[in-house]
């Protein structure tokens, strides 16, 4: 048995959004879509403020409350315990966005790329428009389409349905990392199997105390946060009244 | 005569007119989906599913309503089982209607085969479609009975029976479908089914008194009996009402600032005041329910209050956006129905009044059993 897992290290996360923006180009993300994301958080008071970041995506809950509500089991479990969608059984009624304490999944509200379908030049008699630089690449709806994305899903999600982040199971498919993690440049997302106790993660969440997001809500997210940024130090005082 | 026939008409071709709106609309909405409606990932649901609670609660209540007389044996009510029964169905076929164009476009709708291919037990919203799928054909078949004078043969009692189950158990599935949805607790988890039935029961009431009035049957003691139970079923989600206010001022749950922040907004105060302070203080004071037409008006007013408080339920747990979706957002977010929204709900009007206004000329709604 697999359980597919991830830990980010927030001590290592830079904040870059690196892994964001791969995220987008190895999904075929739609303008307004992302399966990987952030939250910013920001405490106390000018001068004394800490700026927190956590970097978000689906949780692959292990009691996940979408694939609990979906009539159709369109979200399921899949291999490896990743929750999956299929687009072919989505009815659209996005009762996974409601049940989601977290907000990752996206619902595809219009046509995707239709930026891309413009016939104007960006810069007049300068630029070729987006429609001619798509006829140009011969891209599917983007130029810098994956089609690797296909062997799972479809390339680009249909109208009417929702998204969300599988782990990039088309690349574990090939035993390639999530591409998140690839692109990492801090190597701040650690990818392995929960069920093997020699693994990277299983190593990490023996060493760290790992926290996740909402655990009183007991959706058991597979995505665990280990260690807090702090480069900084204090003189040590006992405080005062 | 000829007056009120040439009035008929023109109401026909009211509603015709609202209906045709209403078709070119959800053409566009199921060739193009829902980009022209103002949602997002944070405010999921809207007027359409808005609309989709307020008629499909109403014809639960209508349902009730028309079981009383077979079912419960309350025969002074025979009078409206008929009138009910058919408010039940046009009602329900329009609230399915709203959530069909709530779904997106036609290839969405069509994956609808997989609730029964690819069935998931453990969803209320599955338990919901499926339930309310056959309350529809139940409800048609026992409006037929009763047009076809079987009011007491052929299954006639058991399809009543049938019928009034699958109203309260396709009711509770939609009370399950919010109520279990532990990310938002403004949804007020097992106590929405209370809420649901008790104005569920009072909208199918409004409506029931509002159409009785229209038909110039409002002066009996049965039109009286009516907005008497209107009366305290007001009264009853007035409480229910105030008690999920109490809740949410006294609570330290983030998940009830939605609701909180709702307390300024139109929907909110439509449903609190226009759909059950006013029409309560017409219905209970004698001097006020005296005066013509009062009862007719309060009904209407409660039937604009539930339809406002239907979004206002909705809203109040998806207008704070939830994890991810609050980077970048306001502490909470506005909404502001589309056209092509408001064209689902006009659709949805202009059907099911319209079906009743024929059934009306058509179908003797006023026959009592022999």
């Amino acid at each position: 048995m697999t359980t597919y897992a991830m830990v980010i290290d927030r001590q290592r996360c830079v904040g870059c959004g690196a892994c964001s923006v791969a995220c987008k180009s190895e999904n075929n993300l739609s303008e307004g879509i992302r399966w990987s994301d952030k939250i910013t958080e920001t405490a106390g008071t000018f001068p004394n403020v800490r700026f927190d970041y956590i970097p978000t995506l689906c949780n692959h809950c292990e009691n996940a409350p979408c694939v609990k509500g979906c009539p159709t089991k369109a979200m399921h479990v899949g291999e490896g315990g990743i929750v999956m969608h299929d687009p072919d059984k989505c009815i659209g009624c996005r009762y996974c966005i409601a049940n989601c304490p977290y907000g990752v999944i996206s619902y595809n509200w219009r046509k995707p790329f239709t930026n891309w379908e413009s016939n104007e030049a960006l810069i007049k008699d300068c630029t070729i428009s987006p429609s001619d630089m798509l006829a140009k690449v011969g891209g599917k709806g983007i130029p810098y389409y994956n089609p690797e994305r296909e062997a799972t899903l479809p390339g680009i999600r249909p109208t009417g349905v929702v998204e969300k982040c599988t782990f990039c199971d088309h690349r574990l498919k090939r035993n390639l990392l999530p591409y998140c993690v690839e692109a990492c440049p801090a190597d701040a997302r650690i990818f392995g199997d929960l069920d093997d106790p020699n693994s990277e993660v299983s190593k990490l969440l023996g060493k760290y105390k790992p926290h996740r997001l909402k655990e009183n809500l007991g959706t058991e997210p597979k995505v665990f946060y280990i260690r807090s940024f702090n480069p900084g130090t204090y003189v040590k005082s006992k405080g005062g009244v | 005569m000829s007056n009120s026939k040439s009035l008929f008409n023109m109401w026909l071709v009211l509603l015709a007119a609202l209906v045709v709106a209403g078709v070119i609309n959800a053409i566009l909405v199921l060739s193009q989906g829902l980009g022209s409606y103002n949602q997002s990932d944070v405010v999921f649901w809207g007027l359409p599913m808005a609309g989709y609670l307020f008629f499909g609660l109403t014809a639960a209540g209508l349902t009730f309503l028309s079981s009383l007389p077979s079912v419960f044996g309350l025969k002074h009510l025979y009078p409206i089982a008929k009138r009910s029964s058919l408010l039940a169905f046009a009602m329900l076929l329009t609230g399915l209607l709203c959530k069909g164009l709530d779904l997106g476009p036609l290839s969405t709708v069509t994956n609808l085969g997989w609730v029964f291919f690819s069935p998931n037990l453990s969803s209320p919203i599955w338990w919901m479609a499926v339930l309310y799928g056959f309350y529809l054909l139940l409800v048609l078949s026992k409006f037929w009975k009763m047009h076809k004078g079987q009011w007491h043969e052929g299954g006639a009692f058991q399809m009543a029976i049938g019928a009034l189950f699958l109203s309260v158990f396709s009711f509770v599935a939609l009370s399950l479908v919010f109520g279990t949805v532990v990310a938002r607790p403004a949804w007020l988890g097992a106590s929405m089914g209370l809420t649901f039935l008790v104005t569920a029961l009072a909208s199918g009431l409004a409506a029931l008194l509002l159409v009785t009035y229209f038909q110039g049957d409002n002066g009996g003691s049965l039109f009286d009996d009516l907005a008497t139970y209107l009366k305290y079923a007001l009264a009853v989600s007035l409480i229910i009402f105030l008690f999920r206010l109490i809740v949410a001022y006294s609570t330290d749950m983030s998940g009830f600032d939605g609701f909180l922040g709702m307390s300024g907004s139109l929907s909110f105060n439509l449903e609190l005041w226009i759909g059950m302070v006013i029409p309560l203080i017409m219905l209970a004071f004698e001097s006020i329910r005296k005066i013509k037409g009062s009862k007719a008006l309060a009904s209407l007013l409660v039937l604009v209050g539930m339809f406002a408080g239907r979004l206002e339920q909705l809203l109040s747990a998806n207008v704070i956006p939830m994890g991810v979706q609050a980077e970048g957002q306001a502490h909470m977010v506005s909404y502001m129905p589309s056209l092509t929204e408001w064209g689902v709900i006009a659709l949805a009007l202009g059907l099911s009044l319209g079906i009743y206004s024929l059934a009306v000329r058509y179908l003797d709604l006023d026959a009592i059993p022999q």
